[in-house]
């Protein structure tokens, strides 16, 4: 199970890492870790409890990040702190972090900071940074090892000064919709150049409806050779279809700290900074990418990643940060067969089933015939009897009486429920929330001892400035009078929790309903998943039937126009079809016949006449022989000559009247002008070729160009093209006569 | 792999038809494995070579198409020696050739033929399987902890089976190098939903503690009970025998054979012996690069070998579940069958 040790190649990277730093003055790695991640996303906890102390498998996140620093050679790491700040440093100074040999931590309190953008400020001001460092927030578990990226990161930097971030980026599951689902993240778009790995583009996006990307025209000229990434296959998708996934590790050159400075609207690290850069080519600062390919790096953002993290913890991906290895202060924790972790003196009944990948907290009781499957348990838990509990989060010193049921939720501290209790999915219960007895908390909802603030402000930061000063003093204030304020809770929220129950229900905010499945602790509702596979199949069946997209990753210059086709063809359903249906019979040598049949049903299902499936098949044709590599027009007239008399019977078997002859002419005229160009000067040509073979007939000519007679000049030009072959057939017409 | 191209294309020349290189090249480069896909393969390739077939002037049907099988045959063993599921499709393809009344005329026979090897393919393949299924399904309990070693098709649609039916249970896949196998089965379950282990061979003690049943597929089953499978089925029905958990053995009945073998030895087919000096991304572990030129040193890179029957407590079949010692038995009788069709 699990990677190999990791702490050897640890202390390896260390020494390597200062001797690249010596060549001027020895500066140790430094790293600043924000503890804080200026969201909302795990409301109502965080408005107790800062968001990096939350425990992730029964440890503290912030002991992950911390942990991993140490083994990746960084030598002084600065935690800013912003919300709870002092509940942080308390932390820190209790666990033993700020007192490490050779392993320097120093916190950076601040109250004012409402983004990391104002934090790397603040940090710039204290001039504590003196070289490349690295960007990290304080919910990430990574077991990566830094010494490639950062050697990397240090050659390119000898070279262009300009190249001031790395970021790190892993290759994500195969399947996008699973992945995409899995960490609950927004879509990621990125283009990376694929020989110098520069960052082109970034963009994140939270509309799932459609992934249609628009980049200038001059960007794909500046770049030929590119490769961009999705972590959902849509229509320019590439490179083995597989997305990249942003672990929001940065290496980052002093001059990020500055370029903050200088733009003071900069306040989102990705939204602003990344795409500030990208966008700005006056100062040409250029971002780099580092990709993993078999380590671990992922960051906690919602609930949802809350989850996914914590299974990839139990299931030993994140290897060597896990159970049995991380035990801060608390006793060791066991590895047991199938996935349980058990910490000690634990009481568990005989009759009690503890399923698989489950990790038991010390102290926790047990009683009997209760069912526990993949599920963490945090330490000085009570649980009855017949108690149900799957895939929850339970932390510390949380009571469960007989009978409950929980289902996927998240208990915090001390949490009380009384028997017969029952979570529903996506559940949050916040700190010493007590639910009534045979009370049934419905789905996705918060809980909290707190009322929810009252959104002031759509801005998301701002909005989380002026809750903070308003919680502050709130937490204190419950901290302080906790007996006089539980006795209030209790009376408005009898109706809420149930009888006893103590806390409020949080109203959910509008439009959030639509997407909170996607960030919450349960599992995705079954439709949801099916509805995400279609949407992505809709949009594959896009990619492949636009046949003008080049099915490499390799976009070329020429191709850009291919979003208007896009568009086109996607009104006409039927001619795509019909020349999906050619180009698969040429490629599969299917015979004429059953082409035959399978465009008639297509004209059955799409309810058509013969001409337009005259007019279908020939375009396919013509397509086909366009794109047929060909070095000049005559090569073209070659290539049509061969379709023409390959696929004839295809093509007559549709022109049994005049009329689609005619129709198959004015196709003609419609692909030299719009789609084909090339076509134009051929126009005779082929026209005549098409005579001779007997696919057109003289009548049809001639009755063509009657229709052609009253028309715009601008409509004429094929027919003066051709007069002269018109005047032939006319001779011989009078001839014959 | 195990020819030079020139012998190759010589082979090509000589076999006019272009259906049958294509089914040996695919051999040659490991497309088609596993013995009933390519047994599948072969009888298919033989159906087109026979539409294709043209009796020469002043030659019988019957004599110059076995003559013509029996070299196309020789081409196959040139690209990877047969497995014994083939070679019984072949006593049965020739049987019935010979079997042919003289009276048919040539557009006659082949359609004779023709339908004779798709009623092979159907039923002593396909339909086989999913009368196996059908009695396999019934050992699988709700709780069971299931092992499987490397990938067969029979396993894997019993395990899908028993999924659909809703039976709870659990699979351990064991794995090995060269091949990991395993890990297409493994990744064919996963998709479907079903818990999975997945693991090497070298944890296969840790792991057995857990299981409550082996099922492994074989490449065949001698008339000993010896059941003749990929290489290293003998040390996972072994470890689970003296775990005492039973061994099913998942095998269609044409693959049953008269032979007696004893050790794994004898008529094994040997792959080759590079892929086991290198591991797949390790790029650091060379320690045998250059090895070829060491005289001391052979590598071993066996396909094959034998479970003694003592370790295997049943062997599913399209006749019903049987122990080892009735596998006799079902040759003659099989062997009587095929007379008869």
């Amino acid at each position: 199970m699990g990677a190999p040790k990791k702490s050897g190649g640890g202390g390896g990277g260390r020494v390597s890492v200062t001797e690249d730093s010596d060549e001027l003055v020895r500066v140790p790695l430094q790293a600043i870790l924000l503890a804080d991640s200026f969201n909302t996303k795990f409301r109502p906890i965080t408005l107790e409890c800062p968001k990096v102390l939350l425990p992730l498998v029964n440890v503290p996140m912030i002991n992950y990040t911390l942990t991993w620093l140490e083994s990746a050679g960084v030598e002084d790491v600065f935690v800013f702190c912003c919300a709870h700040s002092k509940q942080v440093i308390d932390y820190l100074d209790k666990s033993g972090w700020l007192s490490q040999p050779n392993f320097s931590v120093t916190t950076i309190e601040s109250h004012n900071s409402v983004s990391a953008g104002d934090a790397l400020r603040l940090i710039y001001e204290r001039n504590v940074i003196h070289g490349d460092f690295i960007l990290i927030s304080g919910d990430t578990v990574s077991n990566m090892s830094l010494t490639q990226a950062l050697a990397e990161h240090k050659e390119r930097k000898k070279k262009d000064s300009n190249a001031v971030m790395t970021m790190v980026i892993k290759r994500s599951k195969t399947n996008p919709a699973i992945h995409q689902s899995r960490l609950g993240t927004d879509e990621l778009f990125m283009a990376i150049n694929p020989d110098t790995k520069q960052l082109l583009y970034y963009e994140e996006r939270t509309d799932l409806s459609k992934g249609i990307m628009h980049l200038d025209k001059s960007f794909l000229a500046d770049n030929p050779s590119l490769t961009l990434h999705h972590d959902k296959q849509v229509n320019y998708i590439l490179s083995e279809g597989i997305g990249l996934l942003d672990c929001y590790i940065d290496i980052c050159s002093p001059e990020v700290l500055s370029l903050f400075t200088d733009n003071f609207d900069y306040q989102h690290l990705r939204r602003h900074f990344v795409k500030g850069l990208l966008v700005d080519d006056i100062m040409g600062y250029k971002i780099f990418v580092h990709e993993i390919h078999s380590n671990y790096a992922s960051r906690i953002d919602n609930f949802r990643s809350y989850d996914t993290v914590s299974r990839d913890i139990i299931h030993r991906w994140t290897y060597p940060m896990v159970p049995d290895v991380m035990n801060y202060g608390n006793t060791a924790t066991k590895l047991e067969r199938q996935g349980m972790y058990r910490a000690s003196e634990i009481s568990q009944s005989q009759s009690a089933v503890i399923g698989p990948f489950t990790v038991l907290g010390f102290g926790t009781k047990i009683g009997n015939n209760t069912i526990i499957s993949d599920s963490v348990i945090g330490k000085g838990c009570k649980i009855g009897s017949n108690v149900q509990i799957k895939g929850c989060y339970i932390w510390d010193h949380v009571t469960i009486e007989d009978g409950c049921k929980l289902n996927h939720a998240i208990v915090c501290n001390e949490v009380t429920l009384k028997s017969g209790a029952v979570l529903e999915p996506g559940v949050i219960l916040s700190f010493k929330v007590v639910v009534g007895p045979e009370f049934v908390v419905p789905p996705y909802s918060y809980v909290s001892l707190l009322q929810q603030p009252v959104e002031e402000d759509s801005d998301e930061e701002l909005e989380y400035a002026d809750s903070t000063s308003v919680i502050t003093s709130k937490v204190d204030k419950s901290d302080e009078e906790d007996a006089s304020e539980v006795p209030e809770a209790r009376i408005s929220s009898v109706s809420e929790l149930g009888m006893g129950g103590v806390g409020y229900i949080w109203q959910k905010c509008e439009g959030s309903q639509e997407e909170e499945w996607r960030h919450s602790v349960a599992p995705i509702p079954a439709d949801k998943i099916s509805e995400a596979m279609k949407t992505m199949e809709d949009d594959l069946e896009l990619t492949h039937d636009g046949s003008i997209l080049p099915p490499s990753g390799e976009l070329i210059p020429d191709s850009n126009d291919s979003d208007e086709d896009n568009e086109d063809s996607r009104d006409d359903f039927f001619e795509r079809e019909v020349e999906a249906t050619f180009l698969r019979a040429v490629n599969e040598n299917i015979q004429e016949d059953h082409l035959i049949l399978e465009v008639n049903s297509l004209k059955l299902s799409c309810n058509k006449l013969t001409a337009d499936c005259a007019g279908a098949v020939f375009y396919a044709m013509m397509k086909y022989a366009v794109d047929t590599p060909h070095s000049s027009l005559d090569g073209l007239m070659q290539n049509v000559n061969d379709v023409l008399s390959k696929w004839k019977k295809a093509l007559t078997s549709y022109l049994t009247d005049i009329d689609e002859q005619i129709e198959i002419i004015l196709k003609f005229e419609e692909i030299c002008l719009e789609s084909a160009r090339e076509f134009a000067p051929l126009f005779t040509k082929i026209l005549l070729h098409l005579y001779k073979e007997d696919i057109i007939e003289e009548d049809a000519i001639l009755s063509w160009e009657d229709e052609k007679r009253d028309a715009d000049e601008a409509d004429k030009v094929f027919v003066n093209k051709a007069q002269e072959f018109i005047q032939w057939l006319k001779v011989a017409e009078e001839e014959d006569e | 792999m195990f020819l030079t191209l020139g012998s190759l294309l010589v082979l090509m020349k000589e076999l006019t038809n272009p259906y049958r290189p294509i089914a040996g090249l695919q051999y040659l480069s490991g497309n088609i494995s596993g013995s009933n896909a390519r047994c599948i393969a072969m009888l298919q390739a033989f159906q087109d070579a026979i539409r294709d077939y043209r009796v020469p002037p002043e030659k019988t049907f019957v004599r110059d198409l076995t003559a013509k099988i029996s070299s196309y045959v020789s081409f196959l063993i040139e690209c990877r020696p047969l497995c014994i599921s083939m070679g019984n499709a072949i006593k049965f393809l020739k049987t019935r050739i010979a079997k042919l009344p003289l009276t048919l005329s040539e557009s006659e026979s082949k359609a004779s033929l023709h339908s004779d090897i798709e009623r092979f393919i159907n039923e002593k393949i396909i339909l086989a399987d999913k009368v196996i299924v059908k009695h396999a399904v019934t050992k699988i309990r709700d709780g069971d902890v299931l092992l499987t070693y490397g990938l067969s098709s029979a396993v894997e649609m019993i395990l899908l089976h028993a999924h659909k039916l809703g039976k709870q249970f659990r699979v351990i896949i064991v794995d090995s190098r060269p091949q990991l196998r395993g890990k297409i089965l493994l990744r064919r379950l996963v998709e479907k939903g079903l818990s999975c282990t997945y693991t090497q061979i070298n944890a296969l003690s840790y792991i057995m503690h857990e299981v409550t049943r082996v099922f492994l597929g074989a490449s065949s089953v001698l008339s000993n009970g010896t059941v003749y499978s990929g290489v290293g089925t003998a040390c996972v029905a072994m470890i689970a025998h003296s775990f005492r958990v039973p061994v099913l053995v998942c095998c269609e009945a044409y693959k049953f054979s008269e032979r007696v073998q004893l050790d794994s030895i004898c008529s094994n087919e040997l792959g080759d012996p590079e892929v086991i000096s290198k591991v797949l991304g390790r790029e650091d572990v060379n320690y045998l690069d250059g090895w070829a030129n060491t005289e001391n040193l052979q590598l071993l890179n066996l396909i094959y070998d034998a479970t003694p029957s003592d370790y295997i407590s049943m062997i599913v079949t399209d006749y019903g579940m049987v122990p080892p010692t009735s596998v006799p038995v079902i040759v003659r009788e099989y062997r009587r069958e095929q007379l008869w069709i």
